[in-house]
């Protein structure tokens, strides 16, 4: 008779010692996990801000911030839905649109931050026959110089190329004379003209200043009903970044950006500062959703130098959800 | 005559330079904040940055310090003593003028022992063991948050009124130098009166789980259990309490609390637990610099701060008014200015003891409302005992301590 009993007492124990001993964590239903993937470049400073500034402070999102090396592991990471929201080359988007992804472009922090350097200074003509280091082949760097050079009859392929040159790589292949050029996101450009391995052309600065070189891009989910007030609420976090971003160049000399960088990206305080006060490559802070008919332009330019095969709608891959920026501003155009 | 370009662009160089020169010559300075941003006392250290950032803004927008805005580097300790070391090591390499930060005693400590090498000023911020501005004081660190001692005296009156004299004590103290602070001030006010101590447990820093101790709490049967954790770990540690239905058969004294304790927990756990802190947000009712401070946060950050905030604030708008005051940042200026200064800031009347850096200022009993007078998530917690910090704070006999000489 004792051993049902017995059991019967174990049993119960078993069962409710859980309920009485669960953590006290209070799960909170609307709080939704927002993924992002970065990328060390002076041009994703306001994802990094956004996180440091704003992080403990949020009320409906998770902000979860994942550092990646390169725009190829930041794209697979997306792909695969490891993270949620990215700041990728539109070529990038364009080609996950065209494989099916469902992804949005959602908008854009930054405008410009990517510099031509070469070896030797000297006119864009004497591309010929050279080899410039982009980020990507997939990259507006490489559309855009692409574009440029065409204007001074040089030929993509067959009187210069362009190859693609991992972050990490760069400076060697500069040092051991495998590209005679770059056209790359900030810091590298300064990183190289530090190291005295090249020197920023002056010509094309202009052309190429101030280009728009990533966006924003989340996967379709996120922008369903249930995240949508944890997107605003981080959208806002990213406006507010891009103010502080902006705020601190003018007023410190962005040493207070630069301090903070240095625990997510790494580099040096007074190079991404100077980078920053000199505004290389034309750097702009600022949440802005690109025009359609901008992003028309890149994706045919895109088909027609055969760095894309497949078109994609631009009305559907553009979100309708509109960036906008504090509290009480109407959204950015 | 057509001008050449590369005369526009000759001509064009100096005041490119001129720009750039002007936002390079920005004068700033470095401030050094090192709190526990994950670990058991993250909850504290993330409050206490809140308010640090907002000083610093202020600060800032009011044109700096003698001029020079304020930068800011944050580290996170980990609620570890020894990353908290490394950390202080690496600001002052950086250049850091203030170190500020600490949400454990022995962070305190040991960032405290590296300022006073390197003579860089640390104000302490959430530091309650009685050695941070004892025997392990130091002539660069200043703590305007209340010592073991004070509020082991303020409770003391507290308990001998509520449970007699003689009642007896069971502890659960955190295992370091804050917990067998806290413990030794307690028993020593508390015995002398006649109390009697009938069991003591050290418990782990970040234990997941009291329940061992609490059973023997419970088989010990005092009056009075005194729990002496702090962040996450009095917060497990109380739940786990309540959930053991300890509390039916004796009272819960928490010797010190913060409102990002309290709040998780909630109010059906956090009543009729009795405890000390010192500062409250609902002082904002009875002074003014208190009701600005609390509005300000409010306003940014859409909740209250605790008591780690209040001392964040104090400590930013202290050191700048000492620097203004010595119109010096040399670090010895800003110690002689710092030290006897009165001030009215939070509370009424506060000022730095000279001999010691505490900072003397009231101390609070409280005690968990009843859910039934709860009227939202942060009005947990009734005031029933004010004391004078000249009252409590210890003698400079009880306290013999001897800072390091000013050149």
């Amino acid at each position: 008779m004792k051993r049902p009993f017995s059991f019967g007492i174990i049993m119960i124990t078993l069962l409710v010692c859980p309920v009485f001993f669960r953590p006290v964590v209070h799960a909170e239903q609307s709080v939704i996990t927002l993924n992002i993937g970065y990328i060390p470049l002076v041009a994703q400073l306001p994802l990094v801000v956004s996180y440091d500034n704003d992080r403990l402070n949020f009320s409906n999102v998770n902000l979860s911030l994942v550092k990646y090396r390169s725009f190829t592991s930041l794209e697979a990471a997306l792909r695969v839905g490891a993270i949620d929201i990215a700041d990728l080359p539109l070529p990038v988007a364009f080609d996950m649109a065209g494989d099916g992804i469902d992804i949005k472009i959602i908008g854009g922090c930054h405008s410009g931050g990517s510099v031509l350097e070469r070896v030797e200074y000297s006119e864009l003509s004497n591309f010929r026959g050279k080899i410039i280091g982009v980020p990507g082949l997939r990259s507006n760097e490489n559309l855009d110089l692409i574009q440029l050079l065409s204007g001074e009859k040089l030929r993509y392929g067959l009187d210069y190329k362009t190859i693609k040159v991992p972050f990490n790589t760069v400076l060697q292949n500069l040092e051991a004379g495998r590209i005679n050029a770059m056209y790359f996101p900030e810091p590298y450009g300064s990183l190289a003209e530090k190291n005295r391995f090249i020197m920023q052309m002056e010509k094309p600065e202009k052309e190429l200043s101030g280009r728009l070189t990533t966006v924003l891009v989340a996967r379709s989910n996120i922008l369903r009903n249930n995240s949508k007030k944890a997107l605003e609420e981080w959208v806002q976090s990213l406006a507010r970044a891009c103010v502080f971003i902006e705020n601190d160049i003018n007023v410190l000399a962005a040493k207070q950006t630069a301090i903070l960088q240095e625990s997510y990206f790494g580099f040096e305080q007074a190079l991404v500062s100077a980078s920053l006060v000199k505004r290389r490559g034309g750097i702009h802070f600022s949440l802005v959703m690109p025009e359609k008919k901008m992003l028309q332009l890149h994706l045919e330019k895109a088909l027609d130098l055969k760095i894309l095969l497949k078109p994609v709608d631009i009305d559907t891959l553009v979100s309708d959800y509109a960036l906008s920026g504090e509290k009480g501003e109407p959204p950015i155009q | 005559m057509k001008i050449k370009p590369i005369y526009i662009f000759l001509a064009g160089i100096p005041m490119i330079l001129l720009a750039v020169t002007s936002v390079w010559s920005v004068e700033t300075v470095l401030f050094g904040i090192n709190v526990p941003l994950t670990g058991t006392y993250s909850r504290q250290g993330e409050d206490e940055l809140r308010a640090y950032k907002l000083a610093i803004n202020i600060l800032n927008e009011r044109g700096g310090i003698l001029g020079k805005k304020i930068v800011y580097s944050v580290r996170d300790t980990r609620t570890d003593a020894e990353i908290a070391r490394k950390n202080a090591q690496d600001l002052i390499k950086n250049g850091a003028i203030l170190i500020t930060g600490g949400s454990s005693s022995a962070e305190a400590i040991a960032q405290s022992e590296e300022c006073q090498k390197a003579g860089v000023i640390f104000m302490a911020t959430l530091t309650h063991s009685n050695e941070t501005t004892g025997k392990d004081g130091h002539r660069h660190t200043f703590r305007w948050y209340i010592d073991a001692h004070m509020s082991a005296e303020a409770l003391s009156h507290q308990l001998i009124s509520q449970f007699g004299a003689n009642a007896r004590y069971v502890f659960l103290y955190a295992d370091y130098t804050w917990g067998s602070s806290v413990f030794e001030s307690m028993r020593g006010f508390l015995e002398q009166a006649g109390g009697k101590t009938i069991l003591k447990i050290p418990t782990k820093l970040g234990a997941d789980s009291y329940i061992s101790p609490l059973l023997q709490a419970k088989i010990a049967g005092p009056d009075v259990l005194v729990l002496v954790q702090f962040g996450q770990d009095m917060i497990s540690c109380l739940q786990q309490a309540t959930t053991l239905e300890l509390r039916k058969k004796m009272a819960i004294v928490v010797p010190l609390m913060d409102i990002h304790m309290a709040e998780p927990i909630g109010p059906e756990v956090m009543q009729g637990v009795i405890t000390t802190m010192s500062w409250y947000h609902g002082l904002a009712e009875m002074y003014e610099g208190s009701k600005k401070f609390v509005d300000l946060f409010e306003k940014e950050y859409r909740q209250k701060p605790g008591t780690g905030a209040a001392a964040a604030w104090v400590d930013m708008f202290q050191y700048a008014d000492a620097v203004e005051r010595a119109k010096s940042f040399d670090h010895f200026e800003v110690i002689k200015a710092l030290e006897g200064h009165h001030f009215q800031l939070l509370l009424d009347d506060e000022y730095w003891r000279d001999w010691d850096h505490q900072g003397i200022h009231a101390t609070y009993v409280a005690v968990g409302k009843n859910p039934a007078e709860v009227t939202d998530k942060w009005d947990l917690l009734k005031i029933i005992g004010v004391y004078q910090g000249e009252d409590l704070a210890q003698t400079h006999a009880e306290n013999p301590v001897q800072l390091e000489p000013i050149p």
